[in-house]
């Protein structure tokens, strides 16, 4: 009897988890939501603008420069590329949201960017064909 | 050169995830937005300044033509079956799977926008999805580029303006610079209007 009981009650407390699991799931998921409001409003198309500039400037300025004999940039576009994508990574690390969302949903999101992906480059070799032939 | 592409991203996360979880030395949007927006525009500026340099740089715009246009459009449309793919495979809701590969690798937009219009479920999965489309690009970029020049850049999707842009440029060449970029910036204006219309189907 008192076996019976003790059985009773940690399945009682194996419900009380789940339970506690699924709240502790959904009160993380409408955080989520909670931040989405704030994102949107930060999106901005006018953000493009800003990156149009600098790089059609250091296009007129190669152009105008592009006789004279200056030093190859291969070094400083590494360190760029190096900085930009630590700052990437420490977007990355940083971002709560993100890192929870990876284990809950990882699989099914690797599957769709796979995917994404593989059919995208297909439909860019075919676009290429296509005006090979032509 | 991957290895110190892969070791600064490495370095990044567990530095943001340091700083942002035990001690934080400085705010996060110091190392993750205003140092990265200055990165970009260094680096934008750079590979046009280099691009050019080149005497047959605009022989090399001129050559690129019509493809500035298509290229992105192939990349949406494949995409938007990739996403109808993984939707049968993963049996969830085709318009939903295709509204999450419509995000074209912009993780900071498809996650809050389909948390926004579908849900939370759907709103990790859009995070989930485009940002391994983004992870995915930068890790095989050596690999991709064997198999054709341009497929980083399809892979990369709305990407390629921003932060894929370095990487691609110095794998595939100086001359996939203006493509990678404009193929970037018109998948990035497509991709709120895509994901949302897409989200209605869901």
């Amino acid at each position: 009897m008192c076996l019976l009981t003790c059985r009773k009650s940690v399945t009682f407390s194996k419900n009380g988890l789940q339970k506690l699991k699924r709240q502790n799931l959904q009160q993380q998921l409408l955080k989520v939501g909670r931040n989405v409001e704030e994102k949107i409003a930060l999106f901005d198309p006018l953000t493009f603008v800003y990156l149009i500039v600098p790089l059609v400037l250091g296009i007129l300025l190669g152009y105008l420069f592009r006789d004279r004999k200056l030093p190859k940039l291969d070094k400083a576009s590494l360190a760029v590329v190096v900085i930009l994508i630590f700052a990437l990574g420490f977007g990355i690390g940083s971002n709560n949201e993100l890192l929870s969302s990876l284990p809950q949903v990882g699989v099914q999101g690797l599957v769709i960017a796979a995917l994404a992906i593989l059919f995208s480059i297909a439909f860019v070799k075919a676009g290429k064909k296509l005006v090979a032939k032509q | 050169m991957i290895k110190y592409i892969l070791a600064a991203l490495i370095l990044g996360c567990t530095a943001g995830y340091a700083n942002n979880n035990f001690l934080t030395v400085v705010p996060n949007t110091l190392i993750s937005d205003q140092l990265f927006t200055l990165a970009l525009i260094a680096l934008l500026f750079v590979f046009g300044f280099s691009f050019a340099l080149d005497k047959n740089a605009v022989e090399k715009i001129r050559k690129t033509g019509f493809r500035i246009v298509v290229f992105p459009l192939l990349v949406a449309a494949g995409s938007l079956v990739g996403g109808l793919v993984a939707g049968l495979v993963l049996q969830i809701s085709l318009g939903g799977a295709m509204a999450v590969s419509s995000g074209y690798g912009w993780y900071t937009l498809s996650g809050p926008v389909l948390g926004e219009l579908l849900g939370a479920k759907w709103g990790t999965l859009g995070f989930t999805a485009n940002f391994f489309r983004e992870l995915i690009t930068i890790i095989t970029i050596p690999l991709m580029v064997k198999l054709d020049r341009f497929a980083p850049v399809a892979s990369g999707g709305g990407t390629t303006m921003d932060t894929t842009l370095g990487v691609i440029v110095r794998y595939c060449g100086k001359d996939t610079l203006i493509l990678a970029f404009s193929s970037g910036l018109i998948l990035s204006i497509i991709a709120p209007f895509a994901t949302a219309a897409l989200a209605s189907l869901a």
